[in-house]
């Protein structure tokens, strides 16, 4: 009891000792943390609102007419090893054909063309569909080349594709959310590298003088680890409340952000600010324990 | 049946426990012998004062005795600790015993310049497990009491290096340690923090602690009453005092390694028998 209000004290002397470092670190967490949630919540709009409206692209590979149905399963698993391809499924002719029958059930001239088609006309074919990441029309048009460079493949069609403005702005959405994600990480790495470096002289040098008169190891660094992570708790929580508040002024959709991944970020940021802060002054006051 | 006294205690039973223990202590710093086979010991209520030119080790010794300073060679005890063969985990209670307070390295003086004068004294008490407001009020009273009031509420930082050497003094002072280690503690010729010195650490030695002081102040000087003297010459203890068991280098050679508390009643023992003999 009497410790842990001693080292309440330390740290309500420490932040009073130097508030406008506590500020300085409190923005830039908030900052950075702000904007990597800004970024996840623009991809999570993207991948979640717009998908959707969007459809999901999907690649119908028509295999050559001498390809057994062995043989297209032995190419669908196969292709189940490739980068970004989430499954892969083996439609024979008389599926395809059956699939066909169906879809032309309300056109009646589509259904009695359909009808004297022999039951083998129809080649096997793959449907390939690729990860919600790769579902720009570069990646499909790259996956469509590569897929019809294979010796099996006769064609290879683009369906349900995000064509059109939607589908850039999609693409759009997602890569200025990465970009902002990957700058806010580059930002919250540099402020954790200045949580070290401010006042840790003088943290070190309290520390020290904590040890010298018979303070434990773990006295010493304990209020380093508590405000460690109150800057980033309090840092996080900022950033998101920023966010929160972009939101409901310009309504620019950034709403898409789930609250367990904010309580995860808060958490995260408050252990690793804490982690900071414990060792900036973790080796302080080794004279006074030469042993 | 008459209710007859006890018996008398033997001396060794009234004589108090060793506080400190050095033998044959040798201390090289860059390469350079600065302090070389100190042998001494301390008991509770002692106070020994180390004299010595600037640059004889005056500080080493005292650095060495406060735990600040590990020696090349040589066996520091305090109390019953060998330091030595101490684990990482008794440390601070190693500190909590020893007050130290020095000038000479600020390595070793371990104040935080970012605290005021009255916070640095209370963590002195705080780490004994007193209250907040008992360790500030203790801190508060020390800094009165050594004549320092008036820099409580100023940080340390901030302090010329007379005030800045009072809190480190009045820090070693506050946790009631066991050992008390203080070089150069009071200007030479400040007569009136002396005073108020030697009265604060009159009431220690009451109550059970042990002084090491190394000073230049005859006002502080006279105030440890009944202290020992021992001088220090390039690294080497010259002066012995009898009560004190200084061994000097010369005779450390067929000198026991380290007498132990047995040994010296023993000794004193037999003198006393020496000295009736001889009556």
């Amino acid at each position: 009891m009497t410790a842990g209000l001693w080292m309440l004290r330390r740290v309500a002397r420490e932040v009073a000792r130097a508030p406008s470092g506590l500020i300085v670190r409190v923005v830039g967490f908030a900052m950075c943390m702000g904007f990597l949630l800004a970024g996840r919540a623009l991809v999570a709009t993207a991948d979640a609102s717009l998908a959707p409206l969007l459809g999901r692209a999907q690649l119908v590979v028509s295999c050559r007419d001498e390809v057994s149905a062995a043989r297209a399963a032995d190419v669908a698993r196969d292709l189940l090893t490739w980068r970004r391809v989430r499954r892969a499924t083996v439609v024979s002719g008389d599926e395809g054909l059956r699939q066909l029958r169906a879809l032309s059930a309300g056109w009646p001239e589509g259904a009695t063309a359909l009808a004297s088609v022999e039951p083998a006309w129809l080649p096997t074919a793959i449907e390939v569909q690729l990860e919600e990441s790769a579902q720009s029309t570069a990646d499909l048009i790259a996956a469509s080349a590569r897929l019809r460079a294979l010796p099996e493949v006769a064609a290879v069609d683009i369906v349900g594709a995000p064509w059109g403005e939607l589908g850039a702005v999609a693409s759009s959405l997602r890569r200025i959310g990465r970009a902002l994600s990957v700058s806010a990480a580059i930002g919250a790495f540099v402020t954790l590298a200045l949580l070290l470096g401010v006042g840790a002289t003088a943290r070190r040098q309290a520390a020290a003088a904590w040890r010298a008169v018979g303070g434990t190891r773990a006295g010493a660094v304990a209020p380093s680890l508590l405000l460690g992570a109150l800057i980033g708790a309090v840092g996080t929580v900022s950033g998101a409340a920023a966010l929160i508040a972009l939101r409901s002024v310009s309504e620019i959709g950034l709403g898409a952000l789930p609250s367990r991944e904010l309580a995860i970020a808060v958490g995260a940021a408050a252990l690793l600010g804490g982690l900071c802060g414990a060792a900036s002054v973790w080796r302080a006051g080794r004279a006074c324990v030469p042993g | 049946m008459p209710n007859t006294p006890p018996p008398p205690l033997p001396d060794a039973a009234r004589r108090p426990a060793f506080v400190l223990r050095l033998d044959a202590v040798t201390v090289a710093r860059h390469g350079a012998t600065v302090l070389e086979g100190a042998t001494l010991s301390l008991r509770a209520g002692e106070a020994l004062v180390v004299d010595g030119a600037p640059g004889a080790g005056t500080s080493t010794l005292l650095a060495v005795c406060a735990c600040a300073l590990r020696p090349q060679t040589g066996t520091v005890i305090i109390g019953d600790k060998v330091v030595a063969e101490l684990q990482a985990s008794a440390w601070p209670l190693l500190r909590r015993s020893i007050g130290y307070a020095t000038d000479a390295d600020p390595a070793w003086a371990q104040l935080c310049d970012d605290e005021t004068a009255r916070e640095n004294v209370a963590w002195g008490a705080a780490v004994t497990r007193r209250p907040v407001r008992a360790a500030v009020h203790a801190a508060e009273r020390m800094l009165e009491r050594l004549g320092a009031s008036g820099v409580a509420q100023r940080r340390v930082g901030t302090l010329a290096p007379r005030e800045r050497r009072t809190v480190g003094v009045a820090r070693a002072l506050v946790s009631g340690a066991a050992l008390l280690v203080l070089d150069e503690p009071v200007d030479a010729f400040d007569e009136r923090a002396a005073e108020k010195l030697s009265v604060v650490l009159a009431e220690a030695r009451a109550a059970g602690a042990a002084v090491l002081c190394a000073s230049r102040s005859a006002t502080l000087l006279r105030g440890l009453e009944g202290a020992e003297r021992v001088r220090l010459e390039d690294g080497r203890v010259r002066g012995t005092a009898p009560r004190l068991t200084l061994v000097p280098p010369v005779l450390r050679a067929v000198a026991p390694p380290l007498r132990t508390d047995a040994d010296a009643d023993e000794e004193l023992q037999s003198a006393d028998l020496l000295e009736e003999e001889t009556a």
